[in-house]
């Protein structure tokens, strides 16, 4: 897939249905008998670290992987020439991001050892890249759970749980030192400039913590992440603009914190403290 | 208003009294740049559901990831959707 706007079924499926998967497959296989026929012929005998398929042991559920791919494919994205069933409208409302974005993150990711298709030991294909990236956005958009978007995408929950993990690891990583950095000196002075026109000349921001609720608390850490509700919670601090860009992002206090402490404990107030910054700019407090 | 912070140099609260014309103006012009993080937690969770519900991770640092994920990919979509801003 070398246009990353090329939405055709033919390019998206491209490594998964041509000649290159067959071989692929074969080759993995042929290793595979390889391996097991060095492995017999050897005086070594390991016990095998996982049991196959003994009575007792659960089976696997035939979720029939490609058809999760082939309805997203069908509902968001192209297949088989035909247009797709929503529009970008939708794509937005559904995934809460444009089209272009989801497509950056989706073919940054799509290569990574986790995310990229893999062929298991009976030569069968696991989950395309696309399935768990939708998976994992569905997650963070909705805020559902796993069993609901297993109906449609066809990934077992446990699966659901890695994506959403590796992914959010992935785009910190990733994109965290292009969308989540101090202001450059013209960014600060494009703001600057701004709030100088709405009437708070040297703003820089505005200031606020939050918390967010953290219900697998363990018991061991109850008393220090507990807030003033009594809730267990982690607290964020965030600088933003009037377009509502975050500038500063700080997360990670127990909930016993107050603003205060928080602020003591930032990067923000670090810098500002060691006078990396360049001048008195103000954040004003809600 | 938060009446814990102190009045450093760099932060800068409304006057809870404004004694004189000088302070009641500086209120009142500060009172829309204030409001800005107040709407970005408000389209912060309408934008991702997530950050509406408990989060459900067991140690700090997964917490931790999926809070800046859900921040840079706010990110990502403003730079979309709003011209000013081109990331580097």
């Amino acid at each position: 897939m070398d246009d990353p706007f090329n939405l055709s079924a033919v390019a998206m499926l491209k490594d998964t249905e041509d000649l290159q998967t067959a071989s692929a497959v074969a080759a993995h296989l042929q290793a595979l008998r390889h391996w097991q026929k060095r492995a017999r012929g050897s005086r070594v005998h390991r016990r095998p670290r996982y049991v196959r398929s003994v009575p007792g042991r659960r089976p696997n559920k035939r979720r029939k992987f490609r058809s999760g791919l082939r309805a997203t494919l069908r509902d968001y994205f192209v297949l088989n020439g035909d247009p797709p069933v929503y529009n970008e409208g939708d794509f937005e409302r559904r995934f809460r991001m444009p089209r272009s974005v989801f497509l950056r993150v989706y073919n940054a990711v799509k290569v990574r050892p986790f995310f990229a298709q893999r062929i298991n030991a009976t030569g069968r294909l696991q989950a395309h890249p696309l399935q768990k990236v939708v998976a994992a956005f569905r997650v963070i958009a909705y805020g559902e759970a796993p069993d609901r978007t297993d109906e449609y995408v066809r990934l077992s929950a446990s699966t659901f749980a890695m994506s959403v993990r590796e992914l959010m690891r992935f785009i910190v990583d990733e994109f965290g030192s292009s969308y989540l950095r101090p202001h450059t000196t013209e960014e600060l002075q494009r703001v600057l400039t701004h709030n100088a026109e709405r009437g708070m000349p040297g703003c820089m921001g505005s200031l606020e913590c939050s918390h967010w609720q953290w219900r697998n608390c363990p018991k061991a850490f109850a008393g220090m992440y507990q807030n003033r509700h009594g809730k267990r919670s982690v607290v964020m601090e965030t600088v933003c603009d009037e377009n509502l860009w975050i500038w500063h992002f700080f997360v990670g206090c127990p909930g016993s914190h107050n603003d205060l402490n928080v602020m003591h404990v930032s990067p923000l107030y670090f810098f500002r403290y060691e006078r990396r910054m360049a001048a008195p700019y103000i954040f004003l407090h809600c | 208003m938060d009446g814990i912070y102190p009045r450093f140099a760099y932060s800068v609260s409304p006057f809870p009294d404004p004694p004189t014309e000088v302070e009641v103006t500086s209120d009142r012009l500060q009172e829309a740049p204030r409001k800005d993080v107040e709407r970005l937690y408000a389209v912060l969770t309408a934008r991702f559901h997530v950050a509406l519900y408990p989060e459900k991770y067991s140690t700090v640092e997964e917490m931790i990831a999926v809070t800046k994920a859900v921040a840079i990919r706010h990110n990502m979509v403003t730079e979309k959707r709003r011209d000013e801003y081109v990331s580097l």
